[in-house]
């Protein structure tokens, strides 16, 4: 990158010479190059696949029907004839538009409002056992969302796709309408049930570092609880809700396996099932095309979003003085609020989670008796029979015996550990590159690129590098079937977060403390490793975290991209699930999870921070 | 003690780091298996194929090189591979890496390492010919292989097919036999009637996989489903506006009759099949989803005798991809894949291309039942067609 830099002039050289005392010029071009190729280039990539002809275009019958010779690569309008003003709009576009935004809508809704009241439940009332309760409640953000909904499947199940009814009709008798078995209302409650546990996180976190006599104030003065709440509670975690928004948001346009298990059966699409389906058919540019509809909504909802209430955002709420938040008295509802907060961490935390490790040690699926456990799915040997003389798990082993569990498994771990780390440096960088050079374009760039793989959905993005990497780039060698592919393009998905996190460590830290380092002599390399990297390391490390368990669960933006030798446990997962073997899938989400707490517990153990802040 | 954490905290860091970045930034060569043939024609040489298949095949020699080359990589749809790789291992101590993808996911990544220069599969077993014929054999980029002894034993149906066909599969009508002693419908038409308003279910034809030919057979035989028709209910049919035929107007009343779709073909027949069900639905499925009926205990039978056909069959095929690293392994599996390897595939619900083979119990012979086979390059050359058509009438 530097070449590129050195070569195009020395007029350029000498400036980077004199700017040396700004070292976030110089960081902050290196990730700008890095931001285009790794970020800019995918985009213009997958505008430029949907108005070009590929090989199978062939056989569109608005190609055949032209009657002009077929030529590969050559410009063409005719996916965008197709998706935005044929007889194909509506079912290939608008509905499924209109689907995907009541979903994300419902979903928003829900999570936010249900995760902020469970943040400042446990975070500044006097709720009891709030602190266990906390650390189950952020559960769900380890278990991949699409889980939730095969759990869903089996606990309401009606008679609509015929097959056994699911548990609740069983136990209860009472028949399960179709609108809550399948379609709208149920994607939004599983979406809503994994989802929440963003805002919870992120809330919780910023009700956390509210000095509580900040509200105490404003009680001295008269205001009342409500308006307390309102005036200045609110607007103190806005920007937190507002995070919480803007990654609930994006996601919910993305997600991908909840409304194809729950949507499907009763044809109920989605931009991202219809985009899946398209690329399945081979018919790329229709689907990036619809990939580029789902990059604007989200761009243009968070950009309104930013500019209503992003705009009276920042408010210094580190005093550098102690502070102390008093819990708010519950009073009476203490114990009806601990009752309701227990019984939703049973039913919808504990209970999926249940049903799922139930699955493993089930010969048949769904059938609850004893003489259906078996623990072939866990260590039975390759080849075993089972009670009814079948050979078990099509003569795979249990997925303790079997070597390329512990393949994915690897992959997977070192996959999260790389990306984490990797994330969690670059953010710190770029949060440097983007607070130190604040108004300048550089730093407006930079903060641009870095917040675009935000919007672009995980499946989408995904399916851009695949056309991209496939065949060398530049300096860049043909990547696909790599193991580096996979870092960069989850590296390149975190960046979003990371520099948010970089950004906000960094602001903290007034320049101050860096020019006194340089007045006493301290140079670059030695203000970041005394200063900036002690000041932010909490904040590094509660972003490596995060990145961690992402990354392991981290299912519709590697999916396309991994090779047989590079596959990770959740690609086997959904490989599982897909053809219908559940209780091998389901097994291997067990270990993720094991793999994700013990993660947590390890850093926790090192670093005082956890999901869950300020409990 | 602070100091000592952070020390330890970073060190952690840093080996993870290593561990990880190693296999990041070591040679590729080995691991992703790029070899070094100048030319497509270099490697059919050391392979043994395209222009430079013998006329008779030399198993000695196959085997010896076989061994040699001591690995072999499967790319297959099915996961009944684990079963048949694991005893090929056994037999000719070779290791074997099978990897059970989705049809398209299959193709997709075939295409795509191929086109970044990645060649890991020494043999593709799948079905999805109309992909397989039309974007790798036919462009050069795969090739037909069967053993020149099983050639004359296959059957004469798929003789002149250009890809060495391993077994046939199918996809038809399914009943639950605990409440039908008898299948409930003896036409695909009887599928449109109102008695069956939301009880006949299939995987999503538009999620990649066989059903979506199965679909298009329909189309393709249009005026023999516009005869049925008058048949089955004494008036021409009318077709809807903008509807091309009467195959197509199948089309468009069975997902008016409300056909529930499933992202995979097991859970329609279970949904079919299970046991204690009032109205049990109909399924769409592949016959040999009879195994779940001890490993699941389903009631469920396949309605074979229906109007115009009972099953409609498609292939699974078997092809090396060119650059296969293993060339000689994989022939050596091909020929295992029509012998012992078969074993695994040998179940109801199956048709093996051999016609020498006895059939799986309760499977009817292919000449008792009425058929209409595969035909890849109307498939390929037609699929967006009907994808179009599916889409603008599959939303509620």
């Amino acid at each position: 990158m530097s070449d590129l830099a050195i070569q195009s002039g020395s007029p350029l050289l000498r400036r980077l010479k004199r700017n040396y005392s700004q070292p976030q010029r110089i960081i902050g071009l290196i990730l700008l190059l890095l931001l285009l190729f790794f970020v800019f280039m995918p985009m213009v990539n997958l505008l430029y696949t949907s108005f070009t002809l590929s090989y199978s275009d062939q056989r569109l019958p608005e190609v055949k029907a032209s009657g002009v010779e077929f030529e590969e690569g050559k410009f063409s309008l005719v996916h965008f004839r197709r998706v935005f003003m044929s007889k194909l709009s509506k079912p290939m576009l608008l509905i499924p538009l209109m689907n995907t935004l009541l979903i994300t809508a419902g979903l928003t809704i829900l999570s936010i409002s249900w995760g902020c009241l469970l943040a400042w439940l446990v975070v500044r009332t006097n709720l009891p056992g709030k602190k266990a309760l906390a650390n189950i409640a952020a559960l769900p953000y380890i278990i991949p969302s699409w889980v939730i909904s095969l759990a869903w499947i089996n606990v309401f199940k009606n008679q609509r796709i015929g097959g056994s009814i699911g548990w609740f009709e069983y136990m209860t008798g009472i028949a399960i309408p179709n609108w809550f078995a399948y379609g709208p209302v149920p994607i939004i409650i599983c979406l809503s049930l994994h989802y929440y546990a963003y805002a919870f996180i992120t809330v919780s976190g910023a009700l956390a570092s509210i000095d509580s006599r900040l509200e105490e104030t404003g009680e001295l003065l008269g205001a009342n609880r409500w308006q307390v709440m309102r005036k200045i509670t609110l607007p103190l975690v806005m920007p937190s809700i507002l995070a919480a928004f803007i990654l609930t948001f994006s996601k919910g346009i993305g997600t991908f396996g909840t409304p194809a298990f729950l949507g499907i059966p009763v044809r109920y699409y989605t931009l991202s099932t219809q985009l899946y389906a398209n690329v399945k058919n081979g018919l790329e540019g229709d689907a990036y095309l619809l990939a580029i509809v789902m990059i604007l909504i989200s761009g243009i909802t968070i950009y309104m979003n930013v500019k209503v209430i992003g705009a009276r955002k920042s408010y210094v709420t580190i005093a550098g003085k102690g502070f102390r938040a008093k819990p708010i008295d519950l009073g009476k509802l203490k114990h009806v609020v601990f009752i309701i907060m227990v019984l939703f961490v049973i039913f919808f935390v504990l209970f999926p989670i249940y049903i799922l490790l139930a699955q493993t040690f089930m010969e048949a699926e769904g059938d609850y008796s004893m003489a259906n456990f078996t623990t072939h799915f866990w260590i039975g040997e390759a080849g075993s029979i089972g009670s009814k003389g079948q050979v078990m798990g099509m003569g795979e082993s249990g997925i303790l015996r079997n070597p390329s569990i512990y393949q994915g498994a690897w992959n997977s771990l070192r996959l999260a550990v790389l990306v984490s780390f990797l994330a969690a440096v670059i953010g710190i960088f770029l949060g440097y590159a983007i607070v130190r050079g604040k108004g300048t374009i550089l730093s407006k760039m930079n903060d641009a690129l870095s917040f675009a793989p935000y919007i672009i959905p995980g499946i989408a993005f995904g399916a851009v590098y695949l056309g991209m990497f496939a065949q060398p780039r530049g300096p860049i060698p043909a990547l696909y079937g790599t193991f580096s592919l996979l870092v960069i393009v989850s590296l390149a998905k975190r960046l979003p977060f990371s520099s948010r996190t970089g950004t906000s460590a960094m602001m903290q830290i007034d320049r101050e403390l860096e020019e006194a380092a340089g007045l006493v002599g301290a140079g670059f390399f030695k203000k970041f490793t005394r200063i900036i990297y002690p000041l932010t390391k909490s904040g590094f490390v509660a972003g490596f975290l995060l990145s961690f368990i992402t990354t392991m669960r981290e299912l519709s933006l590697i999916v396309l991209l991994v090779t047989p030798k590079t596959k990770v446990l959740t690609t086997m997962i959904f490989r599982y699930a897909e053809s219908g073997f559940h209780q091998f899938g389901d097994a291997i989400t067990m270990i993720i999870v094991v793999i994700s707490i013990t993660g947590t517990l390890l850093i926790k153990r090192f670093q005082s921070t956890s999901l869950v802040k300020g409990v | 003690m602070k100091r000592r954490k952070a020390t330890l905290l970073s060190s952690m860091f840093v080996l993870c780091l290593i561990i990880s970045l190693a296999p990041v930034f070591s040679n590729g060569q080995q691991e992703d298996g790029r070899k070094s043939f100048d030319s497509a024609e270099e490697w059919e040489q050391y392979a043994g194929l395209g222009q430079y298949r013998p006329k008779e095949d030399d198993w000695e020699e196959i085997e010896r090189k076989a061994k040699e080359e001591g690995h072999l990589v499967v790319y297959c749809n099915s996961g009944s591979i684990f079963d048949s790789v694991r005893t090929f291992s056994e037999e000719y101590g070779i290791k074997v890496e099978p990897y059970d993808l989705a049809t398209g996911s299959l193709y997709e990544k075939l295409g795509r390492e191929q086109k970044a220069g990645v060649y890991n599969c020494d043999v593709v077993l799948s079905s999805g010919t109309h992909t397989l014929n039309n974007e790798f054999v036919k462009r050069g980029t795969a090739y037909r292989f069967v053993p020149r002894y099983i050639e004359p034993k296959l059957l004469e149906d798929i003789e002149d097919q250009p890809l060495g066909i391993q077994r046939l599969g199918g996809k038809a009508v399914a009943y639950n036999s605990e409440v039908y002693d008898k299948p409930p419908v003896d036409s695909w038409w009887d599928l449109t009637r109102p008695e069956w308003e939301n009880r006949l279910t299939m995987k999503d034809p538009m999620q990649g996989g066989s059903e979506i030919g199965m679909m298009m057979m329909f189309v393709r035989n249009s005026d023999l489903m516009a005869e049925l028709y008058m048949k089955e209910f004494g008036e021409p049919i009318e077709l809807s506006e903008g509807v091309e035929n009467a195959g197509y107007e199948f089309v468009k009343r069975l997902i008016e009759n409300g056909i529930v779709l499933t992202s995979s073909g097991t859970p329609a027949a279970i949904a079919a099949g299970t046991k204690g069900q009032e109205k049990p639905p109909l399924a769409i499925v592949s016959p040999s989803k009879m195994k779940y009926r001890e490993t699941n205990n389903l009631a469920f039978e396949i309605a074979w005798n229906l109007d115009p056909v009972g099953s409609y069959v498609s292939y699974q095929a078997l092809a090396v991809p060119i650059y296969a690293p293993n060339p000689h392994a994989a022939k050596l599996y091909i020929r295992w894949a029509y012998e012992e390897g078969f074993e695994p595939w040998n179940q109801t619900g199956t048709w093996p291309a051999r016609k020498d083979l006895p059939l799986p119990p309760d499977q009817p012979a292919l000449s008792d039942v009425k058929t209409w086979y595969e035909d890849p390059d109307y498939i390929y050359e037609h699929i967006v067609e009907f994808q179009d058509f599916w889409i603008q009438h599959q939303s509620n």
